[in-house]
């Protein structure tokens, strides 16, 4: 950001010709301003897109509407500096804005539809109304012909009408607009507050109706029929895992059914599911809720199938969780489940049978029962071989139906008949081949052994934590460890480095929401309890051994690559975002096409803005007075075109035909860094330039640079340089005063791909340190400050500053390696005689090319 | 079997080393020796390096001995093209050059500072990227090219070598 104020309103002059350059300036230096921090936010979310850091939908609106408010900035400050005719811009930029809020997630309303809809009416098509859950078990039936249980749903149309006969909107979001969602504490007591409001409402009785109509269309066999009743979201499993995150109710009585419909209602707001669609900036508005209505099934056994290996999907086997009975020890991670690799046709790969010592049964008067399993069936496998390969076979099916890789939810009955309770995309994560592990024989083990559940290694302080109460005192960064991963857990996912815990296996909703917050997670860890509190830590999840202390070579190793399969992904919302907002169409403005019409991207306005705001206020002054004042140029050897502007001359007070020479140049700042400039020159043809004129005749080259421009005092300057595709501003203030002085730098841009582009900035933000600047970068851009130095100091930083410029000038398109980045971070070192640094502390952390 | 395109074949240009055309022989030699090219998990040392002007548009290429040329010194160096046949004409004997090293290898070091426009070559040959791979080696036969700059929509995308092609017609015959 441009520092304003430092530079005091006497310092101007107090001529009234020079009212209106000011005012001018001042609109230039905001449109400036809003101009860096643009770019800044933009340089973010480039690096967002990368796919270091973890960040979540809130990230994208929130730096978009940063983004917005600053783009709006611009045009307003263009208008007023250039008149009306630039509205067109302010049209171009809604169009772009319209494109961009379709990328996400829709907020329409609810559509009409019946109260419930039985499966067998349902596709995919229908999510809207019955959410995905219940969709795709419609898609099951009607276009695949896959065994599901017989069910219905109840519509999103029928929750409108619940909330709404009980006036339910407002008061719920008064309450989640006053959460802490960094307190748990919090969060509980909302989710409290708002289970209680809803669990006091009541269905109305057309509903409820409904409801209980369409259930006995599917008991007409059985008198003592029962339920399963799930939650099914609008937006859920589409957008985000939402694993778990909500209520369902298993073995309900058809009396039961109206009551528990409204506690699958209330059971939405968890304080699990608010923190997750807070975090991710969902309202409860868009997320109105479809319920299932599923006659149950008494199971013999259940589970969890993937159709490849969500930690290694190059391995083409169908993975099989299973446990005996109900699946929900296996989805809460209480049991270790049997664990088995099918091959795509069908044919057991590999069985690891767990010791299943409970099993979860219907009880006879609703419910469910944990109850220990007989002797005999304790180590046997929950599943035959011909169940496992139906299984496989339904999977394959699934995944190549719906082109991705599918996690699906089954049960076997009683009699033996597998039926399948859901699907959905499966999040798949894929190692870096060839990562070169260090060599770890002196490392010391603490624990070893479990399974990966999300790739990767973490180090910290280990934490234990037994239940939901220790959550508000896990510190952040810590190595979590945890005896199974019960729910709340997702509440310190952002928190923590890893996370270990002693049974799970890689089918628990936990570890879906690990792998979507890309926690390095090992579950199953038989010592994992035993793992002294306090000590530091490294999980290599990946190769599942904990290791004593920090070994930086090995997190380095296995930072993974990801792959995320689905294509609603996070990071695929953000690419969609980024399309729009972030390439460069418009390059050059002597080209034809520099346009608004061209301007397709928020990027592309801010270029023609800054461009159009350079013009109006350097070239196009109709003022006499002014032109003569602002038509002055430099006169330089130096192929660049440098506009200037003095702010405290009163009159006309260098150069002749408006051309000011180098020495003539006044500004103590702006001498020393063109000083700097003329020190390094321009690289100088060796006179057979022959070989440039043959090719660039005919494309019609260009003057190198274009449009830089310089406010200059006496003591003050600021400069706006465009070097080919890059800009650079410079802005400083060199006094006596040591308090005041200081020096800001912003540079972005660049030619070629963002990774020369970092390259370069990362090479700058090193020599730059070297110079004492504080530095900040986003992405390719680049922010640096020094303050507080004498005006010896700031004349010397001033000169290397204009010889670093015209050092790294396009030097992103050379930039094709790490290796190449440090050959020139040294090279320049040395011919700024500044101390040599060694190079491996330089280098990115990304590969080479 | 499927067609190959040279758009299959090339080695996008995010992945080949290029520059502006005002940049020195000496950092052309620097992004030469340190640009490893990975392909199919073989190594090489680009051979070429391509030019851009500040638009970003191709204006050259620059191979090992454009620079090796560059660097000569100017006695050993051809004679320009205009240059006519004087009386007295000699033939250069590089062995002139044993005279005095040090002074040479400043000569060399000086020369490593004129910019890469310099010694280029203009780029005779392109390939489209949907341009099929009999069409590519046609070209490099015919003109005994070593690599072509791939095009798409008039920008080029990526450079195609003859190692490449090899590679892939060795594919069809082994």
């Amino acid at each position: 950001m441009i520092r304003t104020g430092k530079y005091s309103e006497g310092d101007w002059g107090d001529g009234a010709e020079l009212r209106a350059i000011r005012d001018k300036f001042s609109h230039f230096r905001r449109l400036l301003d809003h101009n860096h921090q643009a770019l800044e936010i933009l340089g973010d979310m480039e690096e967002k897109s990368q796919g270091k850091y973890l960040f979540d939908l809130n990230f994208i609106r929130s730096r978009l509407a940063d983004l917005r408010a600053n783009v709006s900035e611009i045009i307003r400050c263009l208008v007023t500096l250039g008149g009306d005719h630039y509205q067109v811009l302010q049209e171009r930029f809604t169009l772009i804005d319209d494109q961009i809020e379709l990328v996400f997630p829709s907020n329409r309303p609810i559509r009409e539809d019946a109260y419930c809809r039985r499966f067998d009416t349902l596709s995919r098509m229908n999510s809207y109304s019955v959410g995905s859950k219940n969709a795709q078990l419609g898609e099951m039936i009607s276009k695949l012909g896959l065994p599901v249980p017989q069910g219905f749903a109840v519509t999103a149309w029928a929750y409108k009408r619940f909330i709404e006969s009980n006036d339910l909107q407002n008061r719920i979001s008064e309450r989640i607009d006053s959460v802490d969602i960094r307190s748990f504490r919090d969060l509980v007591r909302v989710s409290g507050e708002i289970v209680d409001l809803i669990k006091a409402s009541t269905v109305p009785n057309d509903l409820a109706e409904a409801i209980i109509e369409h259930a006995r269309g599917l008991t007409t066999k059985a008198r003592e029929a029962r339920f399963s009743l799930r939650s099914s979201a609008i937006g859920e499993d589409t957008l985000f895992s939402f694993a778990g995150q909500y209520a369902s109710y298993l073995n309900v009585r058809s009396d039961q059914l109206v009551r528990r419909y409204r506690e699958v209602l209330a059971g939405k707001f968890t304080p699990q599911a608010i923190y997750y669609f807070l975090s991710h900036s969902l309202s409860e508005s868009e997320l109105a809720m479809s319920v299932g209505c599923v006659a149950m099934v008494d199971a013999a056994a259940a589970g969890v199938a993937y159709s490849r290996d969500p930690v290694n999907p190059v391995d083409d086997h169908v993975l099989v969780n299973a446990v005996w009975g109900l699946g929900k020890f296996l989805v809460d991670g209480t049991l270790t489940p049997d664990n088995f690799r099918v091959s795509r046709r069908g044919k057991l790969i590999e069985a690891q049978i767990a010791d299943k010592p409970v099993h979860l049964v219907m009880d006879t008067h609703g419910g469910t029962i944990s109850r220990p399993v007989s002797p005999k069936l304790r180590q046997k496998p929950s599943l035959t071989n011909k169940q496992l390969r139906n299984l496989a076979r339904y999977a394959v099916l699934l995944e190549e139906h719906y082109a991705c890789p599918q996690d699906i939810e089954w049960v076997v009955d009683q009699k033996g008949k597998l039926l399948l309770l859901q699907t959905r995309p499966l999040q798949v994560q894929a190692i870096q081949p060839g990562t070169p592990l260090p060599d770890l024989s002196d490392a010391e083990v603490l624990v070893s052994g479990g399974d990966t559940v999300c790739h990767g290694a973490g180090c910290g302080r280990v934490h234990h934590v037994t239940s939901a109460d220790g959550l508000p005192s896990v510190p952040e960064g810590s190595v979590l460890v945890a005896p199974n991963p019960f729910p709340g857990l997702v509440t310190v996912m952002n928190k923590v480095n890893a996370l270990v815990t002693r049974v799970g296996g890689v089918a628990s909703h936990m570890a879906t929401i690990a792998r979507e917050y890309r926690v390095p997670t090992l579950t199953g860890v038989p010592d994992a309890l035993n793992l002294p509190a306090g000590e530091i830590a490294t999980v290599d999840a990946t190769g599942a051994v904990v290791y004593h202390g920090r070994l930086d070579e090995l997190l380095q190793a296995r930072h993974p690559e990801y792959n995320l399969s689905d294509e609603e992904s996070i990071f695929d919302i953000l690419g969609r975002v980024l399309d729009l907002v972030s390439p460069l169409r418009l390059l050059h403005p002597d080209d034809d096409d520099f346009q608004v019409e061209n301007c397709v991207t928020l990027h592309d306005i801010t270029r023609y803005a800054h461009q159009k705001a350079t013009e109006e206020m350097f070239y196009r002054a109709t003022d006499i007075a002014d032109k003569e004042r602002i038509g002055l140029r430099l006169k330089t050897d130096v192929p660049v075109t440098v506009g200037l502007v003095y702010l405290d001359r009163g009159r006309r007070a260098s150069g002749r035909r408006g051309w000011v020479k180098e020495e003539d140049l006044g500004s103590i700042p702006m001498r020393a860094f063109w000083s700097g400039v003329k020190q390094e020159g321009w690289p100088q043809s060796g006179g057979d330039e022959h070989a440039l004129k043959l090719t660039l005749k005919d494309r019609g080259a260009l003057p190198f640079s274009e449009n830089s421009f310089a406010a200059l005092s006496e003591e003050y300057m600021i400069l706006s340089l465009r070097f080919g595709y890059h800009f650079a501003t410079v802005e400083a203030l060199c006094s006596d005063n040591i308090n005041k002085n200081y020096i800001n730098l912003q540079f972005s841009h660049g030619g070629s791909t963002f990774d020369r582009r970092a390259r370069r900035v990362s090479l700058m933000t090193t020599i730059l340190r070297e110079m004492e600047f504080e530095c900040r970068t986003k992405g390719d851009f680049l922010e640096a400050t020094v303050s507080y130095k004498d005006a010896e100091a700031m004349v010397s930083k001033l000169t290397r500053l204009g010889r670093l410029t015209i050092m790294t000038k396009q030097l992103d398109m050379a930039l094709s390696t790490d290796q190449v980045a440090s050959w020139y971070l040294n090279d320049f070192l040395k011919r700024l005689d500044l101390v040599e640094v060694p190079t491996s502390a330089d280098r990115p952390e990304k590969g080479c090319d | 079997m499927k067609m190959t395109r040279a758009g299959d074949l090339m080695i996008p240009l995010e992945k080949y080393p290029h520059m502006p055309h005002w940049f020195t022989l000496r950092q052309a030699i620097v992004e030469m020796e340190n640009s490893v090219l990975e392909i199919d998990g073989r190594k090489s040392l680009p051979r070429v390096v391509l030019v851009f002007d500040e638009k970003y548009q191709l204006v050259g290429l620059l191979r090992r001995r454009d620079i090796l040329r560059g660097l000569e010194p100017e006695f050993l160096t051809d004679k320009p093209l205009d240059y006519r046949k004087k009386l007295f004409d000699v033939k250069v004997d590089p062995n002139l050059s044993e005279i005095s090293f040090d002074k040479i290898l400043e000569g060399v070091r000086r020369r490593a500072d004129r910019p890469v426009s310099d010694v280029m070559i203009p780029v005779a040959g392109t390939a489209d990227y949907d341009d099929h791979i009999v069409k590519v080696v046609y070209e490099m036969n015919a003109n005994k090219f070593s690599l072509l700059p791939v095009l798409k929509d008039g920008r080029v995308v990526g450079v195609v070598r003859t190692v490449d092609v090899f590679r892939e017609f060795a594919k069809l015959v082994i």
